[in-house]
C-alpha cells in the first residue's frame, strides 16, 4: 500500500521497549518470524530483528484490511469521497473501490492462519502485523460469525503481544487456546 | 465509561489436588488458597498498591473460599470493602456433592464431557453449561446496570472469566465453544463499556454501548514465580473436570 508513512518517534520507542523486553527475558523463543510488508509493520520487524536468529519473512497476507482506491489519500478526503455509511453494511462493502470488504478480509486472514499453522506445525511463529489481523484471530479461533463485525470490540495497543497456542485436547482434535491478549507490560510507564 | 476488572483467585488446593485427594470445591468443600496462592495474591496486592492502575469504585467477590481469601488479601490495595456475590461462583457441581471427596464423587457420579453433552450435570441440583453461562450473563448485566460509569473489580473464577468472553463476544452459549482459555491464578482481565463513536456521523452504531476487551490474562506480577501446574487449556467445563477429578 502506498499511504503507510510508517512509525512515529513514539512508535519507534514502543517497539524498542518491546525489543529490550524480549531480549532481556527471552520469553518469545521463536522458530519463524513473519511480518506484514506495510511500512509500519515492516519497520517494527526491523527494530525487533535482533531478538531472533532467524531472518524475517515478508508476508503480504499479514496486511491490515486493504482500503482500495482511498489508499494514500488524506483521511478526511477519503471519508468524504468514499463515505462508509454504516458499520453493519460495511461487511459487504469495501472502504473504497478495489478494497476488501469485511468478509473478504476475514477470509484472507483466516486462510493465512490456516496456512501458517500447517506450514509450521509444532513450531513457535511470531507474526508482526496490524490490529485488524489480531482481531480476526479471535473470529477465526473462536469460530465467531465472519460476515458481520463482532458485537464486542478490542483495544489492541501498538507494540502489544497476543499469544495463541494450539494443542491436542484430550482425545479430541487440537484446539486453539488464548494465552494472553494485548500484553503491554513493557509500555506501562511510557 | 464502565470498567470491569475480572481477577481469578490464587492457586487453590482444588487446582493442585488432582489425584483424588481433594474435595468438591463448593461453598462447603473449598479448602481455599495454597501458600503459593496466597503469595500470588500478595504479589497482585503489591502491584496494585504500587501502580494505582485500578481506581475501583466497588469490589465484589465470589464467596467460595479460594476467591474470598484472594479478595481479602487484595482489598487493602483498593481501599474498599468486599461485597459478597454468590453469582460470581464457579460452575456449580451441586449441593449434593459439595465437599464430597473426589474419590467418592468419581465412584458415585459421572463427570459429563460438557463438549459432547452440554445439557448434562454432575448432580441433579448442579448447573449444566447453559445454566452456568446464563447465570454469569445475568450477573454481568446486573453489575453493569448497578454501577454505570464506575470501575468494578470482580474476584472470581476461571469459568466466569471464560463466560465473560463468550457472553460479550456473543459466542453460542448452549454449547462449549471450540476454543480454550487458560486464565492464570490472580491474573487480570479487563473490559470497558464504551459509547461507540461510529465510523461516520450517519453510522447507525454511533452512540451504542459496546464492550471492548482491553486485556486478557495479565499476570506479569507473577511471571517470575514458579508455576507448577502444567498450563492445560482451560474452560469452565474443563475446570469442573479438573477440580472434580
Amino acid at each position: 500500500m502506498r499511504g503507510d508513512k510508517g512509525l512515529t518517534p513514539r512508535g519507534v520507542a514502543q517497539v524498542e521497549r518491546l525489543r529490550n523486553r524480549l531480549l532481556t527475558i527471552g520469553e518469545l523463543a521463536s522458530d519463524v518470524v513473519l511480518a506484514s510488508t506495510l511500512a509500519r509493520a515492516w519497520q517494527t520487524a526491523e527494530i525487533l530483528a535482533p531478538v531472533w536468529d532467524s531472518p524475517i519473512t515478508p508476508d503480504d497476507d499479514l496486511h491490515e484490511l486493504r482500503p482500495g482506491a482511498s489508499d494514500g489519500l488524506p483521511v478526511e478526503v477519503a471519508r468524504e469521497r468514499y463515505s462508509i455509511a454504516d458499520f453493519a453494511e460495511w461487511a459487504y462493502r469495501p472502504k473504497s473501490p478495489g478494497g476488501e470488504n469485511w468478509g473478504q478480509f476475514v477470509l484472507r486472514v483466516g486462510t493465512m492462519l490456516d496456512r501458517v499453522t500447517r506450514d509450521y506445525a509444532g513450531k513457535t511463529v511470531v507474526l508482526i502485523t496490524s490490529g485488524g489481523v489480531i482481531h480476526v484471530t479471535f473470529l477465526a479461533f473462536f469460530a465467531m460469525h465472519t460476515l458481520i463485525p463482532p458485537h464486542a470490540w478490542f483495544a489492541t495497543e501498538n507494540a502489544s503481544i497476543t499469544t495463541w497456542e494450539q494443542r491436542p485436547w484430550r482425545n479430541q482434535q487440537a484446539i486453539w487456546t488464548l494465552l494472553r491478549y494485548n500484553d503491554t507490560s513493557h509500555l506501562r510507564d511510557l | 465509561m464502565t470498567h470491569l476488572y475480572l481477577i481469578r483467585h490464587g492457586e487453590a488446593y482444588s487446582n493442585i489436588e488432582l489425584d483424588g485427594s481433594g474435595t468438591v470445591p463448593g461453598p462447603r468443600g473449598d479448602k481455599g488458597l495454597t501458600p503459593r496462592g496466597r503469595a500470588q495474591a500478595e504479589r497482585l496486592r503489591d502491584r496494585l498498591a504500587r501502580t494505582g492502575e485500578i481506581r475501583a469504585d466497588a469490589l465484589l467477590a465470589s464467596t467460595l473460599a479460594r476467591a474470598w481469601q484472594t479478595a481479602a488479601i487484595v482489598a487493602p490495595a483498593l481501599g474498599l470493602p468486599i461485597i459478597p456475590d454468590d453469582d460470581l461462583h464457579e460452575m456449580r457441581a451441586g449441593d449434593e456433592v459439595d465437599g464430597m471427596s473426589e474419590r467418592e464423587l468419581l465412584e458415585r457420579y459421572t463427570i459429563p464431557d460438557y463438549r459432547a453433552t452440554p445439557y448434562a450435570r454432575i448432580a441433579p441440583d448442579g448447573e449444566n453449561w447453559g445454566e452456568f453461562i446464563l447465570r454469569v450473563g445475568t450477573m454481568l448485566d446486573r453489575v453493569t446496570r448497578d454501577y454505570p460509569d464506575k470501575t468494578v473489580v470482580l474476584v472470581t473464577h476461571g469459568g466466569v472469566i471464560d463466560a465473560s468472553i463468550i457472553i460479550f463476544f456473543q459466542v453460542h452459549t448452549l454449547r462449549v465453544p471450540p476454543f480454550a482459555l487458560y486464565t492464570h491464578n490472580t491474573s487480570i482481565t479487563e473490559w470497558e463499556l464504551e459509547q461507540s463513536g461510529g465510523f461516520h456521523e450517519h453510522d447507525r452504531t454511533a452512540g451504542q454501548a459496546r464492550w471492548r476487551l482491553v486485556h486478557y490474562n495479565d499476570d506479569h506480577h507473577i511471571r517470575d514465580m514458579p508455576y507448577d501446574a502444567e498450563p492445560t487449556p482451560h474452560s469452565a467445563a474443563e475446570a469442573m473436570e479438573d477440580e472434580n477429578s
